[in-house]
């Protein structure tokens, strides 16, 4: 294993030297919230609005060219990353508004008894969507149940899946529980006993080390997957969305305007071919820019390493908070993170509201974040209605989780009166 | 405005007062609100006298320690208090959290601690939800009873 160096990888990243000119503590362990933005992406960015600021597929000027040629490049980015056919990429202003791209335009074949199947540990992006756009064709949404830790319960699923599963919503990776779904197991049990079933993945979680998975998106048993730039160290009001291109030539778009048509007229209107027919609008052309630039980043690192040392610091923060008796803590999914799981640290201390916790390690400069992190069927399986989430991502280090141990105890001491 | 200061003693000793906890047998009107950033939740049960004060109040509340420190205020200062009061204090704890001071009634100047608030926009709603419920808890009452303000 290559060894990798969190205050190397932190150079990368002009957050922290901010911080330290500003004599600020600085443990940033809210990454599945949104990462920090590594420095290639601030430059193209900057590099992009300072030079070649333009619309792009509509003027025919040098600035308007270039514009143009700078976001399909993104465009090609993704998809050398992805392993996908760049038309199957489509730009979007993040994950939810993929999924509800998605939603609207798979919604349009359901009818009165096709099933909708929504793992419960998905974020609201992943359920709400479906509820909007699927319930209003009459089709049934129905969860997934979960296990205890609450992983997908496969066996329960199995027997879900009939001939009237149109959809399967999953989470490739939760972002309360950083458990990882097999995409090629449960993909294939899904095609076997589903056969009429479009699976749609949420990737925000795991988009960011997707070299670890040693597969191209095309190549899994699943039919879209949607991610957002902000959790891949680059910038908000950006994500994609890559689907299978037989499925999206047959799903009508969410959202009209701009060059996603061919013609229109007050007969009718055409729609132009996807990706484009899914892009309506200006899109967001720097940031989609510097998603290329973060991806670009993203596929020179060593993942291995990364997960590798961002998995000994989950484990080292879950087992210190579960085996402390006077901190009565929860970890959601469990302490053990030796296998298929995510940095992702969510916990429940009795008679502390992870409000108030995070408020509290606030003041030592750790951030962290409590509530139901938009995931609130997922915190009703564990019976809560909120949990802390610490996430940890490679610029972290064994100080940032001590720094956080510490404010946790002191948050609880001063909460609790001990 | 430090974190440190948000969790005064005074603060502290509001949300852990539980007096007014729990839930009325017969309400005139009882209301629950929850918080969409993280699901917390109260519920407010009330009873109208007919001179339209607030005659018993109880609060079950799952949330944190602002919410908790509001609710147990509202029952320590502001049962036997009348709507228009109630609303009185309502608007100037608003105040208070949006510009860190305000005028508060005389009966209701232990909301104040609450100006340690001002700095952290996200937890205004912690501290308004208990007046938010109790509003539409006094609305229900009013409708049933017959009273107003």
């Amino acid at each position: 294993m290559t060894s990798f160096d969190p205050l190397a990888f932190r150079n990368h990243f002009p957050a922290f030297a901010a911080m330290r000119d500003e004599g600020r503590d600085f443990h940033y362990l809210d990454s599945g919230a949104s990462t920090l933005v590594a420095a290639p992406v601030i430059a193209a960015m900057a590099d992009h609005d300072t030079r070649l600021r333009a619309n792009v597929h509509r003027s025919v000027h040098y600035w308007a060219e270039q514009a143009t040629q700078a976001f399909e490049a993104a465009r090609d980015t993704l998809a050398a990353y992805f392993g996908t056919p760049r038309a199957e990429i489509v730009l979007t202003s993040g994950t939810t508004q993929a999924l509800n791209i998605i939603a609207y335009g798979l919604s349009d074949g359901l009818q009165t008894g096709d099933e909708v199947l929504v793992a419960a540990d998905n974020h609201h992006a992943n359920i709400v969507s479906w509820q909007i756009h699927a319930a209003a064709k009459g089709a049934t949404i129905t969860p997934i149940a979960l296990t205890p830790l609450g992983q997908i319960d496969e066996d329960a699923l199995a027997a879900q899946l009939t001939d009237k599963v149109r959809i399967v919503a999953l989470s490739h990776i939760s972002n309360v529980t950083g458990w990882e779904v097999d995409l090629n197991k449960i993909g294939s049990m899904i095609r076997a006993k589903a056969p009429n079933a479009a699976i749609i993945v949420d990737g925000a979680q795991s988009a960011c080390h997707w070299p670890l998975f040693e597969t191209a998106l095309p190549d899994l048993p699943i039919d879209f997957y949607a991610c957002s730039a902000h959790k891949m160290f680059g910038p908000t009001g950006v994500g994609m969305f890559w689907g299978r291109g037989d499925l999206m030539e047959n799903m009508p778009p969410l959202l009209g305007g701009g060059e996603m048509i061919t013609n229109v007229s007050f007969d009718g209107t055409s729609f132009a071919q996807p990706p484009t027919r899914f892009e309506a609008g200006t899109p967001p052309i720097t940031q989609a820019i510097g998603f290329g630039a973060a991806v670009g980043f993203l596929t020179g690192l060593d993942h291995r390493a990364i997960r590798a040392h961002e998995v000994t610091l989950a484990s080292r923060l879950a087992a210190t908070l579960a085996a402390q008796p006077p901190l009565d803590t929860t970890i959601l999914g469990g302490a053990d993170f030796s296998r298929d799981r995510a940095p992702l640290v969510s916990f429940a201390i009795t008679g502390c509201h992870p409000h108030d916790i995070c408020q509290l390690v606030d003041r030592n400069g750790v951030a962290m974040r409590g509530g139901h992190h938009c995931a609130q069927p997922l915190m009703t399986h564990f019976g809560l209605l909120a949990s802390t989430r610490a996430s940890i991502a490679g610029y972290n280090t064994p100080d940032d989780i001590d720094a956080a141990i510490n404010a946790i105890k002191d948050a609880i001491n001063l909460l609790k009166g001990t | 405005m430090s974190s440190l200061d948000l969790y005064q003693r005074d603060l502290l000793r509001a949300a852990a007062d539980a007096s007014h906890a729990g839930r009325l047998p017969r309400p005139d009107g009882s209301a629950t609100v929850n918080n969409p950033l993280c699901g917390d939740k109260i519920t407010i049960d009330i009873t109208l006298a007919p001179d339209n004060t607030l005659s018993a109040y109880t609060h079950e509340t799952e949330a944190c320690v602002l919410c908790q420190a509001s609710a147990g205020l509202i029952g320590s200062t502001l049962e036997e208090a009348t709507a228009t009061l109630i609303t009185e204090t309502h608007q100037a704890v608003t105040q208070v959290l949006e510009q860190g001071s305000g005028t508060l009634p005389t009966q209701a100047k232990g909301f104040g601690i609450f100006a340690a608030v001002t700095d952290h926009t996200a937890r205004h709603a912690c501290v308004l939800m208990p007046f938010e419920a109790l509003t539409q808890a006094i609305k229900e009452a009013q409708a049933k009873t017959g009273n107003s303000s």
